[in-house]
């Protein structure tokens, strides 16, 4: 009878009513048994074409994942929070950030000649402290997010968003990573904001931040 | 569609590392895969994402296909289906369904894949609907929604104006039964 419910429960992750936390090795095995007994259900969707370049959006995405991993891209940090530090003295930024930030207004930026370099800097709204550092360049589309010190604490999640010019609605852009450089192709431009949430564990579970403790807006670097 | 040893033998090579098989295995299940998630998230722009991130992880976890253990496409389009419908919870897709009209969500109902109709889906499908086919129709519209919609059980609460408790009981006993059913 418990192992019946045990099943049930294997049965209800699979179906996506019970959330997969906390799942053991032994578990998995049934929620994996499930799966590919309703799987059937899946093979009459009718199929559809997906854009053109959508593969090589994944692969970009693959090989800077495999970058990170491997220590094959070499990102100076340090270099990156000296010329941080530099901007945020030319710019009185990171003093006007928070008050700019928390009705959301995007201030209008330099504007921008072919391929420009732009770079984000999120601190924290309580210290001013570095959390993310998020490089793009628009020739190639490419951000670098780079976590900087921002901790997450026990048991809570914290979330990175991107809300472009003109919006409302901020686009989450994934969990923090712990330690690894990603870099994911997006649209971003200058008068974009970039924010941290933290989050229950596993992420916001509305679909937007929570509580936003970070705060960073795009400045042009190149 | 590829014969399914074909799209086994390439998971198997993805696993070695082997770009050039990940292209081919692209190519090959993409378009079924592109059809699942836009069957669930009803937006091209999400199910681009949705794919993006199942790929991603399907270049990951190739190691981890037991294969004898259901069909190289079951186990793509799982991945793809549960990242779909992590991208609906996340995207508070609660709050755009209150604001659709019942009129669309009764058409939901309908646009899914009818238990009886058990034209193209193979063998395992068509005992599976033979399976859901014996439930109370009900409960087969409750799994049926889970499945294809995402539906938690407070939605499905909210949706048939029932306890969650009494949800969960009928979704268990639904698929005790399935499981008796499929097994037997």
């Amino acid at each position: 009878m418990v192992e019946d419910e045990r099943d049930l429960d294997a049965a209800e992750r699979a179906l996506g009513t019970l959330s997969l936390d906390a799942e053991t090795a032994e578990d998995r095995a049934r929620r994996e048994a499930w799966e590919r007994r309703l799987s059937p259900l899946l093979a009459p969707v009718a199929p559809a074409e997906p854009p053109d370049g959508l593969l090589d959006r994944i692969e970009a995405r693959i090989d800077a994942a495999s970058g990170a991993e491997a220590g094959a891209e070499v990102v100076d940090l340090d270099a990156m929070r000296r010329r941080v530090t530099l901007w945020k003295r030319a710019t009185g930024f990171a003093a006007a950030l928070a008050a700019c930030l928390a009705a959301y207004i995007a201030v209008p930026l330099i504007s921008p000649e072919p391929a420009p370099k732009y770079v984000a800097v999120v601190t924290s709204d309580r210290d001013g402290s570095t959390g993310l550092i998020v490089e793009f360049d628009t020739g190639t589309g490419i951000a670098t997010v780079i976590p900087a010190g921002a901790t997450v604490p026990e048991g809570r999640s914290l979330e990175m968003w991107h809300l472009p010019e003109g919006e409302t609605t901020p686009r989450s852009l994934g969990l923090l990573p712990e330690t690894a450089v990603f870099r994911q192709t997006f649209e971003a431009g200058p008068g974009d904001l970039f924010a941290i949430s933290l989050e229950p564990e596993g992420g916001s579970p509305t679909g937007q931040p929570t509580e936003p403790i970070y705060h960073g807006q795009v400045i042009r670097v190149e | 569609m590829p014969a399914p040893e074909e799209i086994e033998t390439l998971i198997g090579q993805v696993a070695g590392g082997d770009r050039s098989a990940f292209r081919a295995l692209y190519r090959e299940s993409s378009a079924k895969l592109f059809g699942i998630a836009l069957r669930i998230c009803r937006d091209r722009a999400v199910a681009e994402d949705v794919l993006q991130d199942a790929f991603v992880e399907i270049w990951r976890r190739t190691g981890q296909f037991a294969a004898g253990r259901g069909s190289g496409i079951s186990w793509l389009s799982v991945i793809v289906r549960s990242r779909a419908i992590d991208h609906l919870r996340k995207r508070g897709r609660v709050a755009a369904r209150e604001t659709a009209g019942s009129a669309e969500t009764e058409a939901l109902v309908e646009a899914m894949p009818d238990p009886a109709q058990v034209a193209d889906g193979g063998v395992e499908y068509m005992a599976l609907a033979a399976c859901l086919e014996q439930l109370d129709p009900a409960q087969r519209e409750q799994v049926l929604l889970a499945y294809y919609e995402g539906h938690s059980r407070e939605e499905l609460a909210a949706r048939y104006d029932a306890p969650v408790n009494t949800i969960k009981t009928r979704l268990r006993r639904a698929l005790a039964a399935l499981r008796t059913c499929l097994d037997g």
